[in-house]
Formats: C-alpha cells, structure tokens, sequence
C-alpha cells in the first residue's frame, strides 16, 4: 500500500510517526472491505480518504501552530464568528467579517446568488420603473387644472344613443351657458388648432386659442410679460377686435428664442382667423408661461402640447353672427363650480340650456344627457388610469413572485445553513452572533439587489421616457420615484431577512438535537421539506396569473392595434397642400351678404384639384390620384356638429364626420366600395364663376355613405337610392356604401368614461363630391385652406418616390400653392400605431418579467432540490442506477410541483380574466389561447429551467457524493 | 467538563450556561470504546452503527480525533497486543475513566438540551 503510505506524507511527521502504521492497517482493512461493493466503491474511498488525509493534514498543522481543534469539519476555521468585543471597533470588525463572509458565500454559490438577487433585482427594478410612470401619469398633481372646482364642459352629441364621442361645444351654446348658467362660476374655453407661424420657414404648430380669462381662472402666472387681458380680442383685420397679440409656450419661447429676456413686445407672424380670410398678421408676443402648463383636449394624454397661446374673443365676432355652423367656433369648455354645486348640478343647470336651443324639443329626453361633465384632471388622464394601473397590479404581483423566489432560495440553503451553524455554535458563537451573521447575510443579498433594481429602474424609465411616443406627454416625463424604490427595496429586505433568518430560528433550537440525528439536520429539512414545495408551486400559480393575464392583455391589444383600418393606406403617398387666398377665396363683404360675411372658394379650388388629379395620372406610375378635403390619418377629421337628416322625417345622426373628395379616391386611399358607385365626372354642380349663390335655392347631390351611417339609417336595408338631407337647403341621395374608415377609432379606444370599456365604433361619416361642394353664405365649413392629395403608386412600393412627381406637377399649376408634409401613407400609419404599440409592449415586457422570474425560481428551487438528493442520486448510480431513472425521479417530483402550481395558476388567470373583461377587445376573459399560451409558457419555462438541474443530477459523481458522508 | 485539553481550542463564551460540548466525534469514539476495546477499523464500524451511517469519519480524520483525546487522558493504547492471526500493525485502543466521566457529563448535557428540545418542538416527538 505505497500509494497510502506516500499520501501520509502529508501528515506532520511527528503524528505520522505515531500513528501512520495503524492508520495504514485500518484503511486497507476499510479497502478491503469495499472490494465486495465494486470498483466504483473502491474509487470513492479512495478519493475520500485521500481528500481526509489532506484536510486532516492541513488541520494538525494548523492546530500545531495556532493549536486548533483538529477534528472539526465542516466550515473553516476563517469562518468561525468571533464574538463579540463590545466595542465600536469590534462591531465594525465583525461586521466587515459579516459582509465578506455574506459576499463570499455568494460567489461560493452562484445559482443562487443569481436566482436570488438577479430576481429580486428584477423584481425591484420592474416594480420602481412602473411605479414611477404611474406616478408620473396617475398621481402627480397636474399642475393648474387638479382643482376639484374645474370641470370640463362636453358637448354631448349624441342624443342619438350609443355615440361614444364628447365634443367641443358649439359657439352659440357656449355663449348661452355663459349667460344663463347658474351652477358654474365662470366659463372658459380652449380650442387647440393648427396654425402656420411664420419664422424663419413657415411651420404648422399647435395654437391654442383660449378664452382671455382661462389662463387666470387656473391660477397661471406669466414666466415673462403679462396674461391675457379681457380687452385682448382674436384681432385681425376685419375683426374690429384690438390688436392681436401671442403667448408663447416655455417650450416655444426655448426652442425658437432660447428663453430670450427681451421677446416680449416683439412680433411674431401667425395665420389669421380663417374665417376672415386672413393670410398671416403680426401678432404681438406679450409674455410667455410656465413650463409646466400644459393642456389635453384629447383623453389619454394624446395631446400635441400647444406652442402658442391666442386670446379668442368671448363674444362671437358681428362678422360671424349669422353663421350657423362655425366649427372653428366650437370649443373645449372649462368651468368653475359656484360653491356648493357639484358636477351633476352642472350636468342639469346647462343640459337644460342646451335643450332650450335645440330646434328640434325633445321632452323625453333629460337634460344631463345633452352635457358631459367631468373634473378637468379626469379628463386629462381619461382610461390610462386602465392602462397603467392594470400592469401596476401585474408588477406588485410580480414583486411577490419575486420576493416568494427569494423565500424559496434561502430556505433551499436551510438544511445546510443549520448543519453549518450548528457546528458553529457548537464551536463557541453566540446565538445573537449568528443571528447577526445571518441578518447581514440577507441584507447583503437584498442590498446588492436593490442596487441592482434602481439600476434597472433608472434604465427602464429612461428608456421609457424616449421611447414613448410624443403623445404621452406625462409619460415622457416620468421620473425614477425614489419612494417607490423605497417601498421595493424595504419589501424585498423584509422577505429577505425575513427568510434569511429562519435558519437563525430554527438553527439555534435544532443545534444540538441535529447532530443526533442521522442526517444532521431533520429539523430545519423539515421545514423547509414542507414549505418550499408549497412556495414553488404558489410562484408557479401567480407567474402563471400574471403571464396568463398579460397575455390576454396583450392579445387584446394586438387585436386593437390590428383592427382593420377599413382602408389600405400602404403604398398611398399623401400630401398637403396650402392655397393662397388669392385667386381661390372670395370674401363676401358684408353688405352683399345681407349681414353674414365670410368667404367662399372660387370654382378655382376644384379646377386646382381636378387638373392635378389629372396630370398625376397621366404618369405610369401612379395608379390611382385623388384630392380630398380631409385626410384620414392627418387630424382635422372633427366630429361634426351639423346633423345628417333622413329625408322626411326627424331622424338625424348628430355626430358624424364628413369628407369632401373626388372621384377616384377610394381607389387611391383603398377604402372598398360596398355596393352603389364612386363618384363620376358628372357628379357636379353647375356653379357660376361669379358668386354669391343665391340664397334659398335647395340643392341637389350625390353622397356616398359608410357603412355605419348606412346601418344607423337603414339597417338592414340598401341603402342606395335613398335621399338625406345635409345643412340647410341640401339634398343628397346616396349613390354608394363604403367600408368604415376605422384609423379614427384605433386612436379613439381610449374612452374616458370606464363603463363603456372598449368600444371601436366608427364614427358615421358621409362623403360628397369636392365638385358639389355647396357654400353658401354663412354656411362656413371646409374653409380650411388646406387640401390633400392621396396618389397610389402603381408599384406600391415605390409610393415614397412619388412625393417629388406631386411638387412638381403642383408647382406647373400653380406655383402659389405650397406643397407640404409629403409622406408615405405607412409612415403616417406606423407613427398612428405608436401609442398602442407601446403599450403592447410595456405589457408585453411584463409578462416577461414575471416569466422570468418564475423561470428563475423553478431553477433556483430545482437545482436545490437536486443538490439536496446528490447523495442519493450518487448512491443509486454507484448502485447502478441508470442516469435516466435518476432524471425520472427528478422529474417526477418537479412535474408533481408543477402540475399543482400551474393548475391553481389557472384557476388564478381565469379569476384575473374576469376582472380584466372590461380591458378586453374582442378576446373573451377565458380565453382558451391566451391560457394556454401562458401555460405552455411556463411549462417551456419549467422545462428550460429544471434542465440543467436534471443534467446535473444525471452527472452526479457518485465518488464525490459518497465522500461527502465523511 | 473537567478535562480542559479537551476544549483547548473552544473560545470561552461568557453566555455559555454549563460545560462546553463534545464534538461528535469524540461523543463517538468515547461511547464506542465503554463497551471494549477496539482497534481503528472496528472504531469505525462502530461508529457508524451507534450513528446509523450519520457519522462516518475518514481514517485521518479519526486518527487525529483518537491523538486528541490520548492527550486529554480520556483515552489509552491497549497495552495488549494484536492476536497472532491479526495484523501487527494494529492497535487498540481503551477508555479512561476521566473518559468515561466526559463521556457522562456530555450525555447529561444532551438529556437536558432533549427535555428542552422535546417540550419546544413538539411536532419533532422528542425522537
């Protein structure tokens, strides 16, 4: 037995010489027997007793010179608390000891230094990231409009029931609300239009154009300059009203002065009252506002923020008074409550008013449903309270889950944590001591996930901040909220002492009995034997919720996001462009007008479009061209506030939209044509060159209907040959049906009102030819300059390519005509998808997380569960066992855990979906993909993460194993 | 526990109510060698039985822990020789009485930790 004989070298001579002969007899007596067992068994003894002859060497060594115990195993001697000295410095000694000893033990560990911190990490940094957006878009006060006295004034439309649509509300209506209303204090309005500014280039900003008293009813003071006076008017020539003057926004003063003390009291160039007919007028810069006002007239905080700021007059302008439908006129109303009215009291006082001016009484109806009332704050944050609460509650869950892992991990380390501790304690440390240990130990790991989770946080809420589309003003903005990092970090350090302590608990009681016992540590197995089992399969069961429930979400939202547009914008080119007054419009001076003045396009505009139309489908490579008044996809597409009658009768449909095209541009747009025909050449009316059209006269057209207006009208029937009445003298018949344009609904699923949940109703909408376009005096709509030319690419892949073909060939026309926001149709869409894109994919995201986390506690769970039975894997295989029946085994358990967990998990998505049904569009709360989805998920999840586990199971040495006994 | 070398490396602990424990081991070897006299490899077996496989030390391990306690007086070499037939290599060792009293002091101090331990967990039934 040389081979022995020379590992006794090792020995310090002194003991070797004492002892080394009978050791040498005993080990090959101990050899001898192990013969009968295989040679497997023989290695393994080997091994070990090689391995114990070391450890024994480097310990009488050791004891030589610092007289150690020499026949302690277990944890080195460096590991040994020292106990307490009671001074400051002791205190810091060990401390530094604990933490060192802590850190070591996790670099010793890295499955579970990974697991564990890694999922609390995430845990941390994926709650504080949401928490912080919510807060940025829920909580934080909105600056100026959070006063529970400001409500918002809609105009509701729909006396026809099921409009979904609040609006602005008409000018008349405002005026009598003013005058006559006893609920509200004071009443103010603000409109948020597109006006072309002129700097050094002309651009189309926001402007909005508010009552002179708004800005002081919400309490705003000027940064520079001075508010709005009363005796500020919309201005411009013709108006009579003062000279006009400009606020401009912090960010517009930024941007395009670089916060120049001295702007106030300099011009500035800005489109007049189109209504005037007004090219650009200088407009005086008077002050400039606060940074942090900012307005949203659409719910969900899709608001373009306004650069400008125009005192519109209170009073409707003489020049305008006969007109009755003005909708320019029309505005977002703010009121103050007189003390003591509430909301409802509004919602009567001025639905009453409203239904007094309605040329047509309708008693059954009561007065609140004329008005929609709700807090301005309200209004401004609408339903992505919905949406960013619903992933909220995801996240906390997503926290426990993470916190659960944690539990689990640490009471993996129980059973070996006691032994150890134990030992320790047997070895002479206190159990206050160990305790501390412990406690640092868990405030190790929970600081070095926290510290990772604010990296993370901080790194998703700027990642979030510019990547949000621009329309999210509030998201934008959101901040890293350091309560919220608190709040995660205290939670997470709480499981973590909480469960880092338990061996502290059971340890110092099981400390004696376990060496009693075969197996060391029964005691604390125990415990841990019953509750992981249980926490493995409770993190299956919430993972599962949660992937479950983002999973829904998720697939909703694809749904949203993939709602047909009804139309094909793909391939489309559109273009805008802008006419001059000159040659175009004919203001009609008030004399001839008998009263109402105004302008009116010249035949000029439709020559303008037809001949363009024209010359660009002379080219081969367009397919199809067409010129429209409003263009999908672009804004401007107002409900709007003239009703469409069924001939003979008293039916109408209040909100609506309406377009005014040319023939030929459902083709270029691709919006199919259900039944009937496009428009044709003939469709025109013979104006005269020279107007005014006479008044009185009663007019003949053509329309073309979508379907939802056809269905409000006539379900069921055809609605072709059918006549409608439109404005005042104006009768049409419908000559054709075509699909619902949905672009406006995909924006509109954000509705402020939580009851009606979801609701992708597209707006009725009517078509007329551009050549019938009736404008007779005082009938002032389409006075927009503007007019959109939608060219389709006979190689729709080239529709980018055709922007310079449409400049050119406007410029031959007339050079007059600026041509502006040329683009592709897709990228329009693709910046219209944005919003809920982003949101897909912030839900997306969390089902990620919660994914990983419970992919991360399967394995952490499972490589523990394996590292616990290594003895006895390596047993069965030094047996001969087969590596498979070792990952049968495994298997088995975890498929036992897995089962369990994912079946509560689905009694826990399915409860989650019924909560989450008023979220949902077009997917039912049970549904069975979703569900399954999210379950194959998991098991994927399980499956990936017990892999290595089970690997590692299959490979079990049984030598190592065995000499782990010793 | 009477015999200081035993405890020569433990750390004196102010809050320790009582004597210090044995280590495991030497618990084993003591109570193994009161029935008799063993030689290394029968320690062993022995060992192992008395702790149902629990404890299994390598012969290292026991050698140095069988050192330990020769110095400490709680054990001897058997004056006795081995038996013709057996390896005379072989030693055996024997329990002193200063061994036999650590031995008993130490299981006295087990019986109060397991009255202490049966009435606070009580689900563990004491076994």
């Amino acid at each position: 037995m040389t081979a022995y004989r020379r590992l006794q070298r090792l020995l310090p001579p002194s003991f070797r010489e004492r002892n080394g002969e009978a050791m040498a007899e005993t080990f090959e007596t101990r050899l001898e027997a192990t013969r009968g067992r295989g040679s497997m068994a023989v290695l393994a003894l080997w091994a070990r007793e090689a391995m114990d002859l070391a450890r024994t060497a480097v310990r009488l060594r050791a004891s030589g010179r610092r007289r150690r115990d020499p026949e302690a195993p277990g944890p080195e001697p460096r590991r040994v608390a020292k106990p307490s000295r009671g001074s400051v410095t002791g205190f810091l000694e060990d401390l530094a000891t604990d933490v060192r000893v802590a850190l070591r033990g996790l670099v010793r560990q890295p499955v579970f230094a990974v697991a564990s911190v890694g999922t609390l990490a995430l845990g941390i940094g994926g709650v504080t990231a949401l928490w912080s957006m919510v807060y940025a878009v829920l909580l934080k006060p909105l600056p100026y409009w959070e006063s529970p006295e400001l409500i918002r004034v809609g105009y509701k439309l729909g006396v026809v029931a099921g409009d979904p649509w609040p609006s602005p509300v008409p000018y008349d209506v405002f005026q009598a609300w003013s005058e006559r209303g006893r609920t509200v204090e004071e009443l103010a309005s603000i409109r948020v239009v597109g006006r072309t500014v002129e700097m050094e280039r002309a651009e189309r900003l926001p402007v909005a154009l508010v009552s002179t008293n708004l800005l002081d009813m919400i309490g705003v003071k000027p940064v520079l300059g001075r508010m709005l006076l009363p005796e500020d008017g919309e201005g411009g020539t013709g108006t009579g009203l003062g000279s006009p003057v400009v606020l401009l926004s912090h960010a517009f003063w930024t941007s395009a002065y670089g916060r120049d003390p001295t702007v106030v009291g300099r011009s500035l160039l800005v489109a007049g009252q189109p209504w005037a007919g007004q090219g650009s007028v200088p407009h005086t810069i008077v002050g400039v506002l606060p940074p942090d006002l900012a307005w949203f007239d659409r719910p969900g905080l899709l608001a373009e923020q306004p650069e400008l700021w125009v005192p519109r007059a209170h009073v409707l302008p003489s020049a305008l008074a006969g007109a009755e439908w003005y909708w320019e006129a029309d505005r977002e109303v703010i009121a103050r409550l007189k003390p003591g009215s509430s909301a409802p009291d509004v919602a009567s006082d001025l639905g009453a008013i409203r239904k007094e001016l309605l040329s047509a009484p309708a008693p059954e109806i009561p007065p609140e449903a004329f008005v929609d009332v709700a807090p301005v704050a309200a209004m401004a944050i609408g339903s992505l309270r919905d949406r960013v609460l619903l992933p909220f509650a995801a996240a906390l869950l997503v926290l426990v889950l993470a916190c659960l892992n944690v539990a689990n991990l640490l009471l993996g380390r129980l059973p070996s944590r006691v032994g150890e501790l134990s030992m320790r304690g047997a070895l002479g440390a206190a159990r206050s001591r160990l305790g501390r240990q412990l406690g640092t130990e868990a405030l190790v790991l929970a600081g070095l996930a926290a510290a990772a989770g604010a990296a993370l946080a901080a790194v998703a809420v700027w990642v979030t901040g510019a990547w949000a589309p621009p329309e999210l003003v509030l998201l934008r903005s959101a901040k890293l909220d350091l309560v919220a990092l608190g709040f995660c970090i205290a939670l997470a350090t709480a499981a973590a002492l909480a469960f880092g302590l338990a061996p502290a608990l059971t340890g110092s009681r099981a400390v004696h009995l376990a060496r009693l016992r075969p197996g060391g540590s029964v005691g604390a197995r125990t415990l841990g034997l019953k509750l992981r089992p249980a926490l493995l399969a409770g993190e299956l069961a919430i993972a599962l919720a949660v992937v479950g429930s983002a999973a829904l979400l998720v697939r909703s939202f694809a749904r949203v996001a993939s709602v047909e547009m009804g139309f094909r914008p793909e391939g489309a080119l559109v273009a805008s462009m802008t006419l001059p007054r000159e040659g175009y419009q004919l203001q009609i001076p008030p004399r001839t007008a008998g009263g109402a003045s105004g302008f009116q396009w010249l035949p000029a505009r439709l020559r303008l479009a037809e001949e363009l139309v024209e010359r660009l489908e002379r080219d081969p490579r367009v397919a199809h061209a067409a010129v429209s008044v409003r263009a999908p996809l672009r804004g401007g597409w107002y409900v709007q506030s003239m009703p469409v009658r069924l001939e003979g009768s008293d039916r109408a449909v209040v909100s609506q939209t309406w377009n005014v095209v040319t023939p030929g541009w459902f083709d270029a747009v691709g919006l199919p044509l259900l039944s009937g025909r496009d428009f044709r050449e003939s469709d025109r009316h013979d104006w005269p060159d020279v107007v005014p059209v006479p008044q009185g006269q009663a007019w003949q057209g053509v329309a073309i209907v979508n379907e939802t207006l056809a269905a409000r009208f006539w379900p069921g029937e055809d609605a072709i040959g059918k006549r409608l009445r439109y404005g005042a003298r104006e009768t049409l018949e419908v000559v054709g049906v075509v699909a619902d344009d949905r672009s406006r609904s995909v924006v509109g699923i954000v509705s402020n009102d939580r009851s009606r949940s979801f609701t992708l109703e597209p707006l009725p909408t009517l078509y007329t030819p551009l050549a019938q376009e009736v404008m007779p005096r005082g009938e002032l709509w389409n006075y927009s300059a503007e007019l959109h030319v939608f060219v389709r690419a006979a190689d729709e892949r080239r529709n980018a390519s055709l922007a310079p073909l449409v400049r050119d060939a406007v410029r031959e026309l007339d050079s007059r005509v600026a041509v502006h926001d040329a683009e592709p149709m897709d990228d329009v869409l693709a910046r219209e998808r944005s919003i809920p894109r982003f949101s897909l994919w912030v839900l997306t995201a969390f089902g990620a997380l919660a994914w990983v986390i419970a992919a991360a506690g399967v394995f952490g769970v499972l490589a523990y569960l394996v590292g616990q039975r290594t003895h006895e894997i390596g047993v069965r295989l030094a047996l001969g066992g087969q590596p498979g029946d070792v990952v049968g085994l495994v298997v088995r358990q975890v498929a036992g855990l897995a089962v369990i967990g994912l079946a509560v998990g689905v009694w826990g998505a399915l409860a989650a979906g019924k909560l989450l049904e008023g979220w949902l569009y077009e997917v039912g709360p049970t549904d069975p993909l979703s569900l399954s989805v999210a379950v194959a998920l998991l098991l994927a999840a399980a499956v990936a993460a017990g892999w290595l586990p089970i690997r590692w199971a299959a490979s079990v040495d049984p030598a190592t194993t065995l000499r782990m006994d010793a | 526990m009477s015999d200081a070398s035993i405890m020569t490396n433990r750390r004196a602990k102010p809050d320790a109510p009582g004597p210090e424990p044995l280590t495991p081991l030497s618990m084993a070897i003591l109570l193994a060698l009161a029935e008799g006299d063993l030689h290394g490899y029968a320690l062993l077996q022995e060992i192992e039985r008395q702790t149902e496989g629990s404890l299994s030390p390598g012969t290292g391990t026991l050698y140095a822990a069988l050192q330990r306690l020769a110095e400490g007086g709680m054990i001897i070499e058997s004056p006795d020789l081995p038996a013709p037939d057996e390896d005379q290599r072989r030693r055996y060792y024997r329990i002193t009485s200063a061994g036999r009293a650590t031995a008993a002091a130490e299981s006295r101090r087990m019986e109060r930790v397991l009255r202490i331990a049966r009435k606070r967990l009580a689900t563990e039934g004491g076994a």
